[in-house]
């Protein structure tokens, strides 16, 4: 099998890593957000599907709370978010988030390279016809806005 | 024959130009872009064609910024090769590549270490000067176990294709033996498709 993005698996050593550390900060009351983000970013690349539900629901928690100040890290957000709803077989959410990103930094070839491994994703599970002309915005609530955010932060 | 793929990593801070040496490797081109790595990106390519079959590199190429650094170790874990980039008028750049190499010197004591200056182009073109000179650099080479420094621009193309495919020939170099068994051990067995990726270390 080749290996990429959409099939490489987190290390448990880095899971359990980053999952303590999280619990630790979570406990004492300081929860820092580059810490929530290490560990969403394991889950998300975790193999089974709870961990990776549980990563994007961190994602998205991070999306939401960003600061105004610090807008460029919602690339980040969005471009995992892609690739968790992906690796979960949510191809429609995966591709709202890849085109989203799309529409702020057109140019991107990671994220054009991560579309086209999800739409070969698609076909070799059978997937067709999906529905997704003019309705970027509708699944994925609050993404235009942060569109908007993302370009702000890119002018910076 | 058998499909040898070489897990290849880059490092080195945001900017100095790690991205653009694997387009220019993969794409044979030059775009200059501003937009910073996400994370890791995966790429891979065959390079050439061994007496023991294909040699692929396997590439990660990693985001320089800081608020990834303490997640990088995910992408050098049990590289075969790394390629520490640092711009070649930068001198940052350098300090943080010697960062690179100590925490691979570390954690991964059987990489095989390349240095890569980058952006050579300014130093030809644009009259810039160097941010490391030669004697330090030197130095520092035979001080840490570097198997290789080279000089590339991505911009012109210079050494960039010949630095991958000494890394790739490296690699086979240096695993020979362990090739000449496993292709002992093929010819034992009764498997007629025979794809591994080689994990020796
Ligand atoms: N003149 C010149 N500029 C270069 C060269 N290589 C890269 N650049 C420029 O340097 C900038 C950064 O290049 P990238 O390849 O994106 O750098 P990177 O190391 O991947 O950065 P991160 O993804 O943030 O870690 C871009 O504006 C490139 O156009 C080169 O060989 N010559
Ligand atoms: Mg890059």
């Amino acid at each position: 099998m080749e290996e990429d993005i959409l099939n490489e698996i987190v290390s448990s050593e880095d899971l359990k890593k980053f999952e303590k550390k999280y619990h630790i900060e979570l406990a004492a009351g300081n929860l820092q957000r580059q810490t929530r983000f290490n560990y969403a970013w394991c889950l998300v690349r975790s193999r089974y599907s709870a961990d990776i539900r549980k990563g994007i629901i961190l994602l998205q928690e991070l999306c939401r709370t960003e600061d105004l100040s610090n807008e460029s890290s919602k690339r980040d957000y969005l471009y995992y978010l892609a690739l968790g709803n992906a690796r979960i077989k949510e191809y429609t959410t995966a591709l709202q988030y890849t085109r989203a990103f799309l529409q702020v930094e057109p140019g991107n070839q990671q994220v054009a390279t991560l579309e086209t491994l999800i739409k070969k994703k698609m076909e070799t599970d059978g997937i067709k016809g999906i529905a997704l002309a003019g309705g970027v915005a509708l699944a994925v609530g609050g993404i235009v806005t942060l569109g908007f955010a993302l370009a702000k932060g890119k002018s910076k | 024959m058998i499909n040898i793929k070489v897990k290849t990593v880059l490092l080195g801070n945001s900017k100095v130009g790690k991205t653009s040496l694997v387009r220019r490797f993969i794409e044979n081109k030059f775009i200059d872009s501003d937009v910073s790595t996400i994370g890791g990106a995966f790429v891979s390519k065959e390079v050439f064609s061994s007496s023991y079959g294909e040699v692929s590199l396997c590439i990660w190429d990693t985001a320089g910024e800081e608020k990834y650094e303490s997640v990088t170790r995910a992408f050098y874990r049990n590289a075969n090769a790394a390629i520490v980039c640092y711009d070649v008028t930068c001198a940052k750049s350098w300090s943080r590549a010697k960062g690179w190499v100590s925490k691979l010197r570390q954690f991964e004591e059987k990489c095989v270490i390349y240095l890569c200056a980058t952006k050579l182009d300014l130093i030809k073109e644009m009259s810039a000067s160097k941010a490391v000179s030669e004697d330090v650099l030197s130095a520092y080479i035979s001080s840490v176990n570097i198997k290789q420094h080279f000089e590339t621009s991505s911009k012109s193309g210079e050494n960039v294709d010949i630095m991958f495919k000494t890394i790739a020939n490296d690699y086979i170099q240096l695993n020979k033996e362990n090739f000449a068994e496993y292709e002992n051990l093929c010819l034992t067995s009764n498997d007629s498709e025979k794809t591994c990726c080689f994990k020796f270390f």
